[in-house]
């Protein structure tokens, strides 16, 4: 049966260099006059479903160990599971589709200051020192504010990754969307659009352009009063 | 007269060889590995050497500020000579050794003194460090040796022996949790001294004792070390009381005997001896490699731990008089690699059977080599091999202490169930898997819509992918058994026919399997077209004679066409950085295959060929420039 393995693992080898990889991130935050609202982080990688499918029956590709459907599942575990324990966060769902390889986290906010806290949190117990962001909302002023201050870290990670590791992070990319009950005045970020309804703000950067500090994110957004 | 004829001639070479460090190898190395750095340095001067890729990282690598190495001669080896390893086992300590030439003594000490700046001592013209670390390292004049040896665990459990040694007597289990980590070993041992306040003198006193008898013994010759070694032993006196520390020591003073007494060996005590060693050199090899029984090694290496773990499989008999010889042959045009296992008159008898099964000529019909990527083939008698495996599985099991005679009533009733005629009809053990062609697949994958308020709905696109395509052949004499079960797999929806061929879908993936029974054969293939083909008789076969031979004359074939590979794989999908390796590869790779040839009296050989593109000179310098440019 040896043979057989070998030729299963030939075959993956090329499926796996033949065949293409990329994914993208979808970050919504829907707002609501009060402060409250509903966050939502999607990551879809089915573009590169036929490369993860065929990577997911190795033990190891590039050098790092391929996670199982139990360890993705328990990583999604992990994510709820320190969500619940935030304070404000209420009507956490996760969902997993692994024939397209999509996976997504969505909860409710009371305020928006109670996602910062759960990521600094997080971002703290993991030692983690790359680019953090944060949320502002002044529901009297109706003005939203999103903060990101790019560090170089993730630069330099991205570095020491092997050149066919890096190949991932080239079609990547990442969307941002705002979504809120009350119109846009006016928002100051270039690379953003405002919707036709005027009530949402959608930026899509390239994964490179975050890594390299190009791509960004920071905007300050004034609502109608 | 034909006596006196060969020994003239082993003496004659065995002069020859001694030129070099082959007398420094004893007549009981199961193993022994040598590179010829004279046939190299014909492929490859000295100075072209220096500038290679990896000739000047090395350079690199060991040059400071103020010493700069120009030349890799600098170190004071001799690399125009022959280096090797070996490998010796007994029942306490397995030695593995490394014995490099040297050609300027005083050029390679300003190179360890440059490199670590440890003091040399010089005994009778031995030299080596004051401070050693656990492997061995003595030199003369002319030859560097370093010995790394490892205790054997089952030894040091024998009553006699662990009373010499001073050991701790213990069951096994807890010593293997006991060496697994420094730090445990400290915790215990505190807890030890903790909890046994009250005799912790005595104790402590006692083992140095023991220790200090230990070196004595052991060590008779070389009384200077012992002091020496007590300051070492001050520093570990934490650790005193385990046994890991102790076989430790032991390995390392074990191990400096033996370079010593490799120095000074006398050829009569050499592998120059060993005619079977003798009969593996080859003069125009630049590497070989020669392990002499396998059955020795199994019953000295593993034997214990073997006996422990899986109940006393006797290896020993399956591997008797079982060796290898391997030799690397680096030419103008071809990187060569030819290696020859022998095995015992029984166990070669099983071979011939169960390799007696040609590749079915068939197979031959449905290659196309302007297409052909690769391909691997292999050939077996199902019918032999079901007939002596049972009795190689009896013999290996029959020495089980527990369940000997079990394992045997149960692999006879395997044969007695088994109808090995019938299995041997349905497959009879031949199979050839081509990987012929890479072709290009719509797969849909999920993407999003945005409305107006960049709300979004979730959308299916198509995209095209390449993959390769690959066409499994398998003979069979009787397809009713594997008719029936394809009629259960419509049955079930997991296959659909059409047009003559059956189709399995895999779910995430973008290959869909094809497989038809026809003319004796089962086609397995992911390429629809050419299934058709194969159904309608319309295959455009084309195989030259070359690849026919490798086919049929081999019981185990595997070919890759660098160029082929290369062509076909998508370039716009790889970064800059891997076209250029591609592109690289592309114009520098010719042909590879690895074939196995039939039995020959006891013995088997296997070859192993990549061919050298005409832009290089020879096979070393295509190394040396593959690796420079995959190290870039």
């Amino acid at each position: 049966m040896k043979i057989f393995t070998y030729l299963k693992f030939c075959l993956l080898i090329t499926l796996i260099s033949t065949t293409t990889s990329c994914f993208e991130i979808i970050e919504e935050v829907d707002l609501k006059s009060d402060g409250s609202g509903t966050m939502a982080y999607t990551l879809n990688m089915s573009k590169s479903k036929a490369k993860l499918a065929s990577i997911m029956l190795l033990d190891s590709v590039n050098g790092f160990k391929v996670p199982s459907r139990e360890d993705i599942q328990n990583g999604l575990d992990d994510i709820v599971l320190e969500l619940k324990k935030a304070e404000g966060i209420t009507n956490i769902k996760k969902t997993a589709d692994y024939d397209n390889f999509v996976f997504s986290v969505k909860c409710d906010f009371k305020k928006i200051d109670n996602i910062n806290k759960m990521t600094n949190e997080v971002w703290s117990k993991q030692k983690n020192k790359t680019p953090l962001s944060s949320y502002f909302f002044d529901s009297s002023k109706g003005s939203f504010k999103r903060q990101y201050s790019y560090t170089g870290d993730v630069k330099k990670q991205y570095n020491r990754l092997k050149a066919e590791n890096k190949k991932v992070f080239d079609d990547a990319s990442y969307t941002v969307i705002y979504r809120f009950d009350k119109e846009i005045t006016s928002q100051n970020n270039q690379q953003a659009k405002v919707s036709k309804s005027k009530k949402a703000v959608m930026q899509r950067i390239s994964a490179i352009d975050i890594i390299n500090g190009k791509g960004d994110i920071n905007n300050q957004i004034q609502l109608k009063k | 007269m034909k006596k006196l004829l060969c020994s003239l001639m082993l003496c004659f070479s065995a002069f020859a060889i001694a030129q070099d460090t082959t007398t420094k190898i004893p007549n009981d190395a199961v193993v022994v590995a040598t590179i010829k750095g004279n046939n190299l340095l014909q492929l490859m001067s000295m100075e072209e050497l220096n500038n290679s890729f990896v000739g000047a990282e090395i350079l690199k690598e060991v040059s400071k500020k103020e010493n700069k190495y120009n030349s890799l001669e600098d170190f004071g080896f001799n690399l125009g000579a022959s280096s090797h390893y070996f490998f010796q086992v007994n029942d306490s300590i397995n030695y593995n050794t490394i014995i490099i030439p040297i050609k300027d003594v005083n050029k390679f000490e300003s190179f360890l003194k440059d490199q670590n700046n440890k003091e040399i001592v010089n005994q009778n013209g031995v030299k080596s460090f004051k401070d050693q670390n656990d492997g061995a390292i003595v030199w003369n004049d002319s030859v560097l040796i370093m010995v790394i040896g490892s205790t054997n665990d089952f030894y040091f459990e024998n009553e006699e022996v662990i009373n010499r040694y001073g050991l701790e007597s213990e069951d096994y289990s807890s010593y293997e949790e006991f060496i697994d980590g420094a730090e445990e070993v400290v915790e215990v041992e505190e807890y030890v001294i903790e909890s046994t306040e009250v005799y912790e003198e005595v104790e402590i006193e006692e083992v140095e004792e023991e220790i200090e008898e230990t070196v004595i013994e052991s060590t008779e010759i070389y009384e200077e070390d012992t002091d020496e070694d007590e300051e070492d032993y001050s520093y570990y006196n934490d650790y005193y009381n385990s046994n890991y520390t102790k076989k430790k020591e032991l390995a390392k003073k074990w191990s400096m005997s033996k370079a010593i007494e490799l120095l000074s060996q006398p050829v009569s005590k050499s592998i120059l001896q060993n005619k079977s060693y003798l009969k593996s050199l080859d003069d125009k090899a630049e590497a070989t490699l020669w392990i002499s029984d396998f059955s020795s090694i199994y019953d000295n290496l593993f034997g214990s731990m073997y006996y422990r773990q899986l109940g006393g499989l006797n290896l020993g008999s399956m591997y008797a008089d079982s060796g290898l010889t391997a030799k690397l042959f680096l030419e103008k045009d071809k990187l060569q690699l030819i290696t020859t296992y022998t095995m015992s008159d029984e166990m070669a008898e099983s071979y011939k059977k169960m390799t007696s099964n040609k590749l079915n000529k068939k197979f031959l019909k449905y290659i196309n080599e302007d297409r052909m990527i690769g391909y691997m083939s292999y050939s077996i008698s199902t019918k032999a091999a079901l007939d002596e495996y049972p009795k190689l599985m009896k013999n290996l099991y029959s020495s089980m202490p527990s369940y000997g005679e079990e394992a045997g009533l149960a692999i006879d009733l395997f044969s007695l169930l088994l109808d090995e005629e019938a299995v041997s009809k349905v497959l009879p053990g031949d199979m050839l898997f081509l990987l012929s062609g890479i072709s290009q697949r719509d797969v849909t994958y999920t993407t999003y819509e945005y409305n107006d308020d960049y709300e979004y709905v979730e959308i299916e696109n198509t995209k095209t992918e390449t993959v390769p395509d690959f066409l499994l052949m398998i003979s069979t004499e009787d397809a009713r058994f594997l008719n029936k079960f394809i009629n259960y797999s419509i049955k079930k929806q997991l296959v659909t026919y059409e047009n003559g061929y059956y189709v399995l879908t895999i779910p995430q993936s973008p290959l869909d399997v094809f497989f038809a029974i026809k003319d004796g054969i089962v086609f397995i293939g992911t390429s629809e077209l050419e299934m058709n083909k194969i159904i309608k008789g319309t295959f455009d076969a084309k195989v030259s004679s070359k690849h026919k031979k490798l086919l049929l004359d081999s019981n185990y074939s595997a070919y890759l066409n660098g160029k082929q590979l290369a062509s076909k794989i998508p370039m716009e999908d790889m970064s800059k950085d891997m076209v250029d390796k591609l592109n690289w590869f592309l114009n520098n790779t010719e042909d590879g295959y690895i074939k196995s040839s039939k039995i020959k009296g006891n013995s088997m050989d296997a070859e192993m060929v990549i061919e050298v593109p005409s832009t290089e000179e020879n096979a070393l310098k295509y190394l040396f420039n593959i690796i420079e440019t995959f190290s870039k």
